[in-house]
Order: C-alpha cells, then structure tokens, then sequence
C-alpha cells in the first residue's frame, strides 16, 4: 500500500464504484443520500471528539480499491469454535455455498440486499432519521455509501432459537476495503443467540467498516456475541447500534484480538422502560495493535438498567482506548447504569487511554461508572509462590483470571466457553511462548 | 445553634435580597475607554508603571490571542461575548496607591465592610489573615504587610511586584501558564491589571493564612487578574481568594490566570469560595467566570492543594490543575460546585505526572438543581517517566429535581504500566427516605437539604480552613434556595 497525502474526502472515488453493483434504483439513491451525509461531516480528524485517541490517517491516505471477490476459505482456526448454523460473508457480500442455511430453522430468515423488501428498507431510512449526534457516525455512512451486500436477519414473533446463528465475516484480498452490514430484526418476545466472526484469510491486508444494526422488539431476548480476529496488519472499524423495546434483553459481549487497528463502537438506545442491557467486552493487544471500544448507552425511557464490564491486558506497545458513555433522559427516572473498565499494562510501552462519561438528566437515577489501570501486583504473585507455584505460572493464572473476569459476563454459557478458548489461546501464543 | 438553623436564619434574612453582594458602590472611577487593541494594553501598562519587557510580553500575547478561536468544547451555553464592548481598565480614581489603610477611601472600606472584610479591624485586632484586597482592577490594599515582610514573605498587589521584584517576576511569570496556553488566559495575558504576588522564602512556614478578596464593582468592565504565588524550597503557605460582584443585568467577563510554583519540599495550600453574582432565576446577568488555574510541583516532595467552592457565576468555567514534575510530588483537588437556576458550570482538574512516585487525589462534588447544568471535567495523565504513579478520583452529583443535568467527563490517559489509576463516580439524588428521616425529627424541608448536601460536601469542606468553612456552609444553604418544595 502506498502512502499518498490525504485526500479531502477518503474513499469517494470507490462510491461510484459501489454504485455499478446494479442493485436497483433504490440502492444507488440509498447510497447518493448516504454520500451526502458523509460528506457534510468529513473523515474523523484529531479535532473530532470521538476520535480523539484513534487516528484514522493511516486508513484515510492509504490506497484501496473496492473487493471483487466474493469466494474464500474459511479459517477455520481463527473463527469462534463452535458447531451450529453458519453465514458466511466474504468480502461483505454474502456466500450462500459456505453457509449451511439448511440447518436454520423456520423462525428465522435470512434476505440478502438484492431481494429486500419494502419493510426492511425503513432500517436504512432510521439511521439517516436518527437524532444521535450524527456527527459521530461518518464511517457508518460510508458504509451505506459503499455497499456491496447486507444481510438481513428477521426472527419472527415469539419464535425461540435453540441453536445460535454463526455469522462468519471474512476479509480476503490485498489493499481491498469492504462494508458487511447486518440488519437483524427480532420480533415481540422472540429469543435468538448469534455470534459474529470477523476475521481474515492469512495474509490479507484490507480495511473492513462493517456496521450491524439491531432491532429489539418488546420483551425479546437477544444475546449478540462477537469475535474480532481480523487479519494482523488489517484495520477493523464496527459500529453496532441497538434499538431496544419494552422488557427487551440484550446481552452484548466483544472479544478484541486482532487487526492493526480496531474499534468496536457499541450504541444501545434503549427506547422502552424495563429493558435489561448489557454491553461488556474484552481485549488483548500485544505488538502495535491498536484496540478501540467505544460504547453509548442512551436510556430514554423509565426504569431501564444498564451494565458494562470491559477488561484489556495489553503487551508491547500496544494501546488501547476505552470510551463509555452513558446518556440519561430527563423521562427516563429509576435508571439503573454500571460501567467498570479495567486494564493492565504489561510493558512499559502500552498504553491506556479511558474516557467514561455520564449525561444525566433526570434526578431519581442510580449510575457509577468505575475506571483502574495497573500492573500485575506482586502482592498477588508473592501469594502464588508462597503456596509453592513458580512466578510464571502464578503470572499466568493471574492474567487468566483477569481476562475471565469479563467473559464472566457471558450469558450464553457455550459461547462464554469458546470465547474463553479464544483468549487462553491467544494469550498462549502472543505471550507465554513469545 | 446547628449550623442548619444557621443557615435558614441567614436565608431568611436574605429574602428581600438574595444576593447580599448584590450592592454597587458608588465611586469615581477612572477607566480606558471601551475595546481592545494594542494601543489600550500599551495605556494599561502605562498606567501600571511597567518596564519595557512586560509591555513586550503583553503585546506578543494580544497578537497570539488574535490568532486563537474561544473554545467550545464546554459543556456551556453563553450569549457570544463581544471583545470590544468591555472596559479593560476600571481603577477607584481617589488614590494612588496609598500608603496605609487610613488613606484608603472610606466608601471602598465600607465596601469590603459589607462583604465581611474589616480590613481596618484586621490590621488592628489580632486576626490570622492577611488580605490583599483588589476592586476592580486594581489591589486596593493589604493588611499585615510590615510584619511579613519582616518575616520575608513578599504579599502585594502583582503590579508592584512587577516594579519592585522584577527578577523574580521575570523568573516566574508565564512559565505555569504561558501565553499562547488557551484563549482566555492569552487575553488575560494580555490584558490583566492586577492580582496577588505572594512569595514565601525557603524554609518558611508563612504563619499567617494570606487572602485576597476580588470585587468586580463597575458596569461593563471585564476583570482580569493574575495571581502568583511562589513557595521556595521547604516552604509552606496557605493562601484564600473571595470573590463577589455587583448583581445587575448583563453578564460580565472575569477571565483570571493563577500560577502556583511549588520548589522542593515545599507546600501551597490554595482555597477558593466564588460567589461572582450568579444572575437572576431567569438566567439574566451573571458572571463569566473563564480561569486558568495551574500549579507546577517544581521540587522533590512538593505538594500543590487546590480547595474550591463554586457557588456563583452564571457561567463557570475552570480546571485548576497540578502538573507533577518533582519526583514524590503531590497534587490535590477537592471541590464542590453548586449550580443553581439557569447556573451552568464546567470545572474539574487536571493531573500531570511526570516526576516518579507522584500521587494525585481528586474529590469533586457536584450538586445540581433548578434549570441547572454541571459538569465535571477531568484529566489524569501519567507520562512514561512516571514510575509508581497513583491516582485517586472520585467524583459524585447529587441532583435535586428533573429539570437539571450532571455530567461527569472524566479522561484517564496511562502510559506507565506501574501506575496505579483508579476513577469512581456515581450519581444520585436526595433519597425520599433521608427526606423523611430529618423531617420526622422535626426539621423543615429546606432544612433537611441542607443537611443531607452539607453531609455530602463534608469530605471537600474538611479541607477548607476554618474561616472559610464556615462561610461555605452557609453559601450551600444560601445557594440552594428554593430549590426544594
């Protein structure tokens, strides 16, 4: 990839690129409007608040084109371990002969954005709707500028997954940059588990701006799980943005361990009063890694709670940045909100930047928010030694033990499990056998 | 009596005013003429005396300040101000400098009288604090001056220290908080007209409390003070700043810059109470209150204490910060912000590590009611150097009614795996059940609040010193006035 000087407005020249997919009228409108957003608030600059402590320079004045190829193999060992029901999406569009669809039960069903219907359509008018800070959201438009598929996911009225839905994101290709966008909507008092794997092809360099939005009818059940596992020297921007209904449930958990550059940004507007959310995450860096979750709890309605976990250890000059937000409506009165960030810091070279923030505009509400960085305590290695285990398998426990703290949080117990492997096994290889 | 009786005896008293400081004194005043350009910085420094190099300083600051943009970032909404439209210079006419209080003009004495500031009284009785007094802006007078002087502690007004202790000034001034730093402290680079010197020499436990008093007193006039204080090696001092204004309609500019240099061992303990004029209950008038307050740890073992109490000013706007370059270094902040009405306050701190084995306690309290919003703002960064760094923060709010905001915006920036960095924070409100406790025993609603925020703040008002501690509690009752029932 060569460097070149950043242009005024990054990856313009590929929107009419994206537009020659022939998706019908209604997509290159879709994406003539989504242009115009993205330009009106610009590529995310030093200057821009919530990009404050991630650059997006390197992205912006690298050279890419839009991928072309939508066939990969699966990597199999970079993907979340489990056996259940797949989607696999190459490139961002989605590939129905590495999926296994006929394993999906009824309840459930899958359109790809060639066949939307006229209902699924309105997902994409409330994001240009919405009154969120717009101004947070430019990769988001971009996404629907340059889009190339998306899939959508609808679960019908009380229907109950048993099995969870595998949604497998594969970035394959050099200096290529893709959208996979994911619409998942779930019916009044429907319960469904899905898990996202993003990761990439084994030398693929490219840069993946993938956006999932999320509708929770009233009293749903939705557990969202996700892996980030994206190739080492690729970038991975996410956003996730929840809508979530009376007495719905939404448990959100991220696992961070891949690309150069990563950013998990999470938004739960939780609409309706009695909802349950949780938005927890964890993350290893080691190396340059740059690992970004930023999140945004909006609660606009009666007595809702909320709760956020998020624990990173990070290695060598890895840097991580935490960004948690928790808006509180004068309406929305007996809110419950928790938030607790925790990292360490194993080389004198990583870096922590954290930045939890609480709006509250109602008076009858109860909301913490916790943040601590630290290193390995000696107290408790010295614990360890003392009941007759060496200093490396005491610091290896402890670590462990640190990280699990947070896929604690897990509800789904199976996921929890795989999610456990992910990290003991990148822990294994990025540092006991460094 | 309790202090909760106390405090609804004063609120009663205060009914038919309820900003006792809201009197304007009427004297003659000599002022610039209105707007600002180099040619009023050069009659500023005219006026004060100043050798070449000041005005030269002043000037390079003007010109960086054209270049600069007010900040938006705040969590506050204010009617643009227009630059041109204040008056940078506004002095008593009646006096030169005097010489000791006697030539001081009785109408400004009665002044400070009425703010509880018997400066005659303190220079007479056998009081504890020494005070400078500035009105407008310029220092009207300092009590206790012959003894600390003889004792080596240099307190007067910044612009004699200018004249009389060049060297030190040169050495000190601009050097926490540079001219170029942000755009309020540019113009008050710029412009400012007077302000306290304080310079406490090595080895010297200054044995009194040292204070100033600022009153804003003439209409559109903005003001501008800069306060120094210098602690040499091993030193201590504990130093007050008091500030009332006028109560009228428009809203005026007070945009200050504090410099604090603490060498090795040494100790600045600073106290702040603000009660600017806060406006009326439907947002009209009020003080601007844009300050840069900064304190360097110079030395080894130093120690910098920053105590606020933020009950005033329609708009505040303010982060007195610790920058921890000497190794063991400590920095402090305790606060309680009171907003009420359409107040809006924007303040917290910020917390430099440099030096190893630096510590840093943040207490923030916040306490929102009425149409009110308050924010706190905060920054903990620990460099690389920073071996074996701590940081404490906790930052609270307390809200009273729906029709209010509280913000906290705290940013914790770590590059040193030694650290020890821990933040909390929780909001919450006056519990029915606490309510119901202090009124079963017979206290009345206003008095319970009281009660239950003077509880609240207990851990910030433990820091103040005794006379201002006592005047703080009753400025929270004062404060939250009909904010309850």
């Amino acid at each position: 990839m060569a460097l070149q000087p950043v242009a005024k407005l990054p990856f313009e020249g590929l929107i009419a690129d994206a537009r020659s997919h022939k998706l019908g009228k209604w997509h290159s409108k879709l994406s003539e409007r989504a242009l115009e957003q993205y330009a009106e608030i610009g590529w995310p600059g030093p200057k821009t608040e919530s990009w404050k402590y991630t650059s997006l320079n390197k992205i912006a004045s690298g050279t890419f084109s839009l991928a072309r190829e939508y066939s990969a193999i699966v990597p199999e060992d970079m993907i979340m371990p489990l056996t259940c029901p797949r989607l696999v999406l190459v490139n961002g569009v989605l590939n129905k002969e590495l999926s296994n669809l006929e394993q999906l039960i009824g309840n459930l069903s899958i359109t790809s954005l060639v066949d939307i219907e006229d209902h699924q359509k309105t997902f994409f008018d409330d994001l240009f709707k919405s009154e969120e800070s717009k101004g947070d959201l430019p990769l988001t438009y971009l996404n629907t500028a340059i889009l190339s598929d998306a899939v959508m996911l609808e679960i019908t009225e009380g229907s109950k997954c048993e099995l969870p839905l595998h949604i497998i994101s594969i970035g394959s290709g050099n200096g290529i940059t893709f959208a996979p966008r994911l619409i998942v909507n779930v019916g009044i008092g429907a319960k469904v588990d899905f898990i996202e794997s993003h990761v990439g092809c084994s030398d693929s360099v490219y840069f993946s701006n993938s956006v999932t939005q999320l509708y929770l009818g009233d009293n749903s059940e939705v557990g969202h799980y996700k892996l980030q596992n994206d190739s080492r020297d690729s970038s991975h921007i996410s956003l996730t943005r929840a809508v979530i209904d009376d007495g719905a449930s939404y448990d959100n958990f991220t696992m961070s361990v891949g690309a150069k550059l990563s950013r998990n940004e999470v938004r739960a507007h939780l609409k309706g009063s009695g909802v349950e959310c949780c938005i927890n995450g964890a993350y290893l860096g080691a190396a340059d890694q740059h690992i970004d979750n930023t999140t945004f709890i909006e609660h606009q309605a009666e007595g809702s709670s909320s709760r956020e976990v998020f624990k990173g250890v990070l290695d060598d000059t890895a840097r991580g940045v935490f960004q948690g937000k928790i808006l509180v409506h004068p309406e929305a009165q007996k809110t419950d909100g928790y938030q607790m960030n925790r990292a360490m810091l194993l080389s004198d070279k990583a870096e922590i930047d954290s930045k939890p923030e609480l709006e509250i505009y109602a008076d009858d509400v109860r909301c913490s928010h916790g943040a601590t960085v630290g290193e390995l305590e000696d107290e408790l290695i010295f614990y360890l030694c003392a009941r007759g285990i060496d200093r490396e398998s005491a610091r290896r426990m402890l670590i462990g033990a640190y990280i699990s703290d947070a896929i604690d949080e897990v509800k789904n117990i199976d996921i929890r499990s795989s999610i456990q492997s992910v990290a003991e096994n990148w822990l294994k290889q990025n540092l006991y056998e460094k | 009596m309790s202090i909760s009786e106390e405090t609804v005896d004063q609120v009663k008293k205060l009914e038919a005013d309820k900003y006792k400081y809201g009197f304007v004194t009427d004297i003659e005043m000599e002022t610039a003429p209105k707007g600002l350009n180099e040619d009023i910085i050069r009659f500023i420094s005219e006026k004060k005396e100043e050798p070449q190099w000041m005005l030269e300083w002043r000037l390079k600051a003007y010109k960086h300040w054209l270049t600069m943009e007010e900040p938006n970032w705040a969590k506050v909404g204010y009617k643009k101000i227009d630059y041109q439209d204040l008056y940078y210079y506004a002095a008593p006419k009646s006096m030169d400098r005097p010489k000791s209080l006697d030539e001081v003009d009785p109408e400004l004495l009665k002044t400070y009288e009425k703010l509880g500031i018997p400066l005659k009284e303190q220079e007479l009785l056998s009081g504890v604090v020494a005070v400078d007094a500035v009105f407008d802006s310029v220092s009207v007078a300092t009590t206790y001056k012959a003894k600390l002087t003889e004792m080596g502690v240099i307190f007067c007004s910044i612009s004699e220290a200018v004249r009389e202790y060049p060297e030190l000034v040169k050495k000190y001034l601009g050097s926490v908080v540079p001219h170029s730093d942000n755009y309020f402290s540019a113009l008050n680079c710029a412009v400012f007209t007077d302000g306290s010197f304080v310079y406490v020499p090595k080895g010297l436990r200054c044995p009194m409390e040292l204070s100033t008093y600022f009153r804003i007193n003439a209409e559109n006039t903005g003001q501008f003070e800069r306060t120094m204080i210098i602690a040499d090696e091993g030193s201590y001092v504990s130093y007050l700043e008091g500030c009332t204004a006028p109560q009228r309609d428009e809203n005026q500019l007070h945009a200050a810059v504090v410099e604090l240099v603490a060498l090795t061992n040494a100790e600045i303990k600073y106290s702040t109470v603000q009660n600017w004029y806060p406006g009326d209950e439907t947002g009209a008038g009020g003080i601007y209150n844009f300050v840069t307050k900064r304190g360097a740890c110079r030395g080894d073992n130093s120690k910098i204490s920053w105590t606020q109490v933020e009950t005033g000013s329609a708009v505040t706007w303010k982060y007195p910060s610790c920058i921890l370059q000497g190794d063991n270094s400590i920095g402090e902040f305790y606060s309680v912000a009171i907003t009420n009405n359409a107040q809006q306050a924007d303040t917290g701190t910020k917390m430099i590590h440099l030096g190893k084995n630096t510590k840093s306690t943040i207490i923030s309290k916040g306490i929102s009611a009425g149409r009110a919003d308050n924010t706190y703002r905060g920054l903990v960064k620990i460099m690389p150097k920073a071996e074996g760094a701590r940081n404490f923060t906790q930052c609270d709010s307390l809200l009273i009614g729906n029709t209010c905001g509280a913000h906290t915006v705290p940013y914790i920036e770590t590059r040193n795996p030694t650290a020890r960095v821990e933040h909390e924070a929780t909001t919450s409100k006056i519990s029915e059940d606490q309510m119901f406790y202090c009124q079963q025993r017979g206290l009345s609603p206003e008095e319970a609040v009281s009660l239950i925020v003077n509880g609240f703040c207990k851990e910030v008002m433990k820091e103040l010193p005794m006379e201002f501690a006592v005047e703080a509690q009753k400025l929270i009752g004062i404060s939250l006035e009909g904010s309850v029932g």
